[in-house]
């Protein structure tokens, strides 16, 4: 453990955790040099060191781990990575980072790995449903009606007929009421929080369906979405906004605009690394033996060895005696 | 240089390179050779196949890339004559299989024409990946090559239940003329040789890896080759229209008309493997520029030139597609001999030249 | 040099966001999207004199719509084409007919003079309409049988697909076909092709209601009043594009029989006096063409059958074995299915619907020249076997 101050005026204690038998000494050392070589007045939180040690701090996608919990934050030291714990701020870094860090639960290491392995290809399809699912909507309905089965479209078109906005604005403003009331019941005193859910519920949802402002597919896409993007919480910023740009690019460009865009993100997801390690490993680069505890969870005898796309001096880290 | 794994190559020879074979290739060679369509792709895959193998055998015998050998056994200059050659020719490879996607974009991706304006993003985005180098081939081959497996596999199935393989005969019934014409004015489809050139000297080479990777390849090739006779089943004389047939020829599946086009989210897919492939033919035209520019300008303005000419040329030739598959059937059809059939072969002769001269 | 890059490519990235903001909002890609879009069910093209009349039947979101009811709206069209005639329905409406749902063609008895695939050329051309679109043709006008109610509230154009389903093609009722295999089968060596000929008779109320004969009609789900059954158990022939003739329900039947993909086909037989109607399973039928001392037809045909209904109420008796058929029922049975065939046979001398020339193209290449003029003429031998089932 390395502890340095950091924060001008501040002074907040950091601490830099890693495991010397386990975790290269260079990746340690990088980090608290990093910490050191920023300056700044106040350490108000552990973003703070997150932001000056991520390499690319204007990325889209996030480039650390984080941790609330002792035990998670333990596993993940245990696997090679370095770990930062910042005074009066409860959530740890650690780094290097991968994407599929936040798919993982610490409940999928004590439930049966089929059960575990089943909910982790469920997080994975609700977060592209949630992502995808307004912007795809909006395409079918502009550019490609085929996409929507026919009985489904007639009632879609239904419902849509007679509507004073466009698809794509009607979708813009159905999300952006949204965030509004994502926003707000996070701000918003305890109190006042029934009342908000009436307006929220009753008002913005039901009246204007019922006056003919949106339609009720729109709202049913937008709540589902925000369903799905919440069943990987740590990841929500990003995928929210992917969720605007998605909406955007279909309304615009159509279903080859999405198509684009994963490209895209393929492409630049495969190419990011944080501290050596690709931010999409084990996929890209595939490391075969890192895939027992990737989108598929292996039971605990098959995880002997540590995750090699951490670049780790110690490999092994389960193994019976004879 | 290791850039690459052996393991990442085998997936760009056969996701990459089939996804490039699913937009024109089955009906233009339906057009050719009729019900023997088969053997025309059986020939040009045949002659890949011994490219594929012969810049892979090369592998085991140098860690050297193409260009540092030509330099080694003809000089600098010839070198950056063959690395400026590579790039026009990657650049040539790359504008008519844009071309062809622009047209699936817009038949496939709207109900109604669109304008040519809604395929720009895709240069922005080439401009950008394209800056990447072919280690982000590799490793997009990674994710790629499941999905895009996984959903060439179902429309395959959707497909079949319609086939009538009936319509595939009589077996070598068509023209000899026809086969023949079909393998000349469909040769650009098959550039796997040269792309595999490219990778020779920018991989780890292990011992049985040039089975693998020739193995993969021939894989491909025997999928394909599949497609074709299903496609051929399902459509018969209707072939020769049936443009972009991986969108429509699993329309006749049952189950289609309760749940809607839901082979379209398999299309799609593969539409991203198909794109990824096209701009993995832009990443090796940087790649070559960049050798032969001695790397004095960054990869991502290079991309971005080249980007800008085949945007350039898709404007000024937007709806010539009948006279541009004239010329590169007709008259470049040799050029892409050259590069991906006689050069891959000739390149392990020049190896044997260099161990002669020693 | 490097910060004037920078900046440019910050003013580029700018100008890019708010040209897609500006697309998003504005949407001016001239597309057609949900709200303008006419959704076309089914197409019936009537020919009158040189100009094409095309009918068109497109769903109408309504409120009401999902509570098993649709309603649907009729517009015609006239031109010199198809095309034309769709373009007309486009300046009519104000709706840009997309024809990705239209599942239906139905060509009307004038189109019996015409070559059908120049009808049809337009839907072959237009990469938009499903090949997977079912056709037919009809006697009378397109127009007026798009027009009528059919009993179940339900569209015309829905009772006409169900008319001709799958599951009345498996049951070899109906020769069912779609746009691909119409043009898969006139394009062959044996240049023929076949589509059901749909028959509409009213039941209740008085009269035929027609559609309204100008510019459109507006139709709902209602009550019982005058409507309409179809039925598609005869098939109307073509050759080289040509009409021919109309298989009746025996000639089809045989047909469907001999094409294959039938599951349970139901065939009435008589024996001493007494009509037998039996369930044939598990049917098997090939048509080889043996060349070997002249060309020669072999028709195979295997089946399994049991008694669906007799006049002979085995039911009520108590003997165990009722399921069983007398092996005289199965010879009654087997010369039916073979009369059937041979008429089905006599009608194909003039139109080779049964493919039996491109048969001989595909399997007997080096024959096909010597006897393409003969093949239909030639004398079929029967290989017909119906055994019990259970």
């Amino acid at each position: 453990m390395v502890t340095l101050q950091a924060g001008k005026q501040s002074n907040a204690a950091v601490s830099v955790f890693y495991l010397k038998d386990i975790c290269d000494e260079n990746l340690a050392q990088k980090v608290i040099r990093q910490i050191e070589e920023n300056e700044i007045d106040v350490i108000a939180d552990s973003s703070y060191i997150a932001h000056f040690i991520s390499l690319k701090p204007r990325s889209l996608f996030k480039r650390f781990g984080q941790a609330e919990k002792p035990d998670i934050f333990c596993d993940k030291l245990c696997e090679g990575r370095v770990g930062i714990i910042v005074d009066g701020s409860p959530i740890a870094i650690t780094v290097p980072y991968m994407l599929t860090e936040d798919f993982q639960s610490a409940d999928d290491y004590f439930v049966n790995p089929y059960r575990a392995t089943t909910l982790r290809i469920l997080r994975i399809l609700a977060l592209t449903v949630g992502i995808i699912l307004p912007g795809l909507y909006v395409a079918a309905q502009l550019f490609k009606l085929q996409l929507i089965p026919f009985k489904l479209l007639l009632n879609i078109s239904s419902s849509v007929s007679g509507l004073p906005l466009s698809p794509c604005i009607e979708m813009f403003l159905t999300l952006f009421v949204l965030e509004v009331l994502n926003e707000a019941s996070i701000r918003m005193p305890k109190y006042v929080g029934l009342a908000l859910s009436v307006v929220g519920a009753l008002v913005l949802g039901e009246t204007a369906v019922t006056a003919g402002i949106i339609s009720t597919p729109a709202i049913i896409i937008v709540a589902f979405s925000a369903i799905c993007l919440y069943v990987v919480p740590d990841l929500i910023e990003t995928t929210a906004t992917l969720r605007w740009l998605f909406l955007i690019i279909a309304g615009s460009i159509g279903t080859f605009g999405i198509v684009l865009f994963i490209a895209f993100l393929v492409s630049y997801l495969v190419s990011e690394q944080v501290y050596g390690t690709p931010l999409a490993a084990p996929f890209a680069p595939l490391v075969a033996s890192d895939m027992a505890d990737g989108l598929v969870k292996a039971n605990l005898s098959a995880l002997d060895t540590r995750p090699q796309s951490l670049n780790n001096t110690n490999t092994v880290r389960y193994r019976k005696r004879k | 240089m290791t850039a690459l794994h052996t393991r990442q190559i085998c997936f760009i020879l056969t996701a990459y390179s089939m996804a490039g074979k699913l937009l024109m290739l089955p009906a233009q060679l339906a057009y050719f050779a009729g019900n023997d369509l088969w053997i025309s792709a059986l020939i040009s895959y045949a002659l890949q196949t011994i490219a594929v193998f012969a810049a892979s055998f090369l592998c085991s015998k140098t860690d050297k890339t193409v260009f540092a050998l030509i330099k080694d056994t003809f000089g600098g200059t010839v070198s950056k004559i063959f690395m400026w050659l590579f790039a026009i020719f990657f650049l040539l490879a790359a504008f008519l299989p844009v071309y062809e996607q622009k047209l699936f974009v817009h038949e496939i991706f709207y109900d109604t024409v669109p304008a040519l304006i809604v395929f720009i993003p895709f240069f922005f985005v080439a401009a950008y990946v394209g800056g990447k180098g072919i280690n982000n081939a590799g490793r997009t081959a990674d994710i790629m090559f499941f999905l895009f497996a996984a959903a060439f596999a179902v429309i395959f199935i959707m497909s079949a239940t319609e086939a009538n393989f009936s319509w595939l005969l009589p077996v070598s019934g068509g023209s000899v003329k026809g086969v023949l014409k079909g393998v000349v004015s469909t040769l650009y489809n098959f550039t796997d040789g040269a792309v595999m050139l490219m990778f020779v000297g920018r991989f780890r080479y292990k011992k049985g890896d040039c089975l693998k990777i020739t193995l993969s390849y021939a894989v491909g090739a025997i999928v394909i080759i599949l497609y074709l006779l299903v496609f051929y089943s399902v459509f018969s004389t209707l072939s020769p229209d049936e443009y972009f047939s991986i969108a429509k020829s699993a329309i006749f599946f049952p189950a289609l008309s309760v749940t809607g086009r839901v082979d379209l989210i398999g299309v799609y897919v593969i539409e991203v493997a198909m794109l990824l492939a096209l701009i993995m033919y832009i990443q090796l035209c940087v790649q070559c520029l960049n050798e032969a520019l001695s790397d004095k300008v960054k990869p991502m303005y290079l991309s971005f030139i080249i980007n800008g000419i085949l945007l350039i040329a898709l404007i000024a030739l937007n709806d010539k597609y009948k006279a541009l598959h004239g010329v590169y059937g007709g008259i470049l059809w040799y050029v892409f001999a050259i590069f991906a059939v006689l050069l891959p072969c000739l390149s392990w002769i020049l190896k044997r030249k260099r161990e002669g001269g020693e | 040099m490097k910060s004037g890059l920078k900046n440019a490519s910050t003013i580029i990235y700018v100008l890019v966001v708010i040209a897609m903001l500006f697309l998003f909002f504005t949407n001016d890609f001239g597309l057609v999207d949900i709200h303008k879009s006419s959704i076309v069910m089914a197409v019936g093209i009537d020919v009158d004199g040189d100009k094409y009349s095309v009918t068109a039947q497109a769903a109408v979101p309504t409120p009401s719509q999902g509570e098993g009811s649709t309603a649907y709206t009729q517009v015609t069209g006239e031109g010199a084409t198809v095309a034309e005639a769709l373009n007309d329905i486009n300046v009519q409406t104000g709706f840009y007919p997309k024809l990705v749902f239209c599942n239906l063609v139905i060509l009307g008895e004038s189109c019996k003079s015409e070559d059908i695939f120049t009808v049809l050329d337009y839907f072959y051309r237009n990469d938009y309409v499903p090949l997977t679109a079912l056709v037919g043709m009809c006697g009378g006008e397109a127009k007026e049988l798009l027009g009528q109610k059919p009993a179940g509230g339900d569209m015309s154009s829905t009772a006409i697909q169900r008319a001709m389903s799958g599951e009345l093609k498996k049951s070899a009722n109906v020769a069912a076909v779609n746009l691909k295999l119409l043009a898969e089968y006139g394009g062959s060596a044996s240049s023929s092709a076949y589509m059901p000929y749909i028959t509409s008779t009213q039941s209740g109320g008085g009269g035929t209601t027609a559609a309204s004969s100008q510019s459109g009609s507006q139709g709902q789900s209602g009550g019982e009043e005058g409507t309409t059954q179809f039925t598609c158990g005869t098939t109307a022939v073509f050759s080289q594009g040509r009409f021919v003739g109309i298989l009746d329900e025996d000639q089809t039947f045989a047909f469907n029989l001999l094409k294959g993909g039938v599951r349970l086909a139901v065939v009435n037989a008589e024996y001493e006096g007494v009509n037998y109607t039996v369930g044939l399973k598990n049917n098997k039928s090939s048509l080889k063409i043996n060349v070997k001392e002249g060309a020669a037809l072999k028709i195979k045909y295997r089946a399994r059958a049991n008694v669906q209904a007799s006049e002979n109420n085995p039911a009520l008796e108590s003997n165990a074995d009722t399921h069983l058929i007398k092996k005289e029922v199965l010879d009654a049975v087997g010369r039916e299915v073979e009369d059937r065939i041979n008429s089905l046979l006599q009608f194909n001398k003039s139109a080779d619907v049964l493919g039996i020339k491109q048969r001989l193209y595909a399997f007997n290449k080096k024959h096909y020249e010597g006897y393409k003029d003969d093949i239909l003429d030639a004398s079929p031998q029967f290989d017909i076997k119906i055994s019990s089932a259970g």
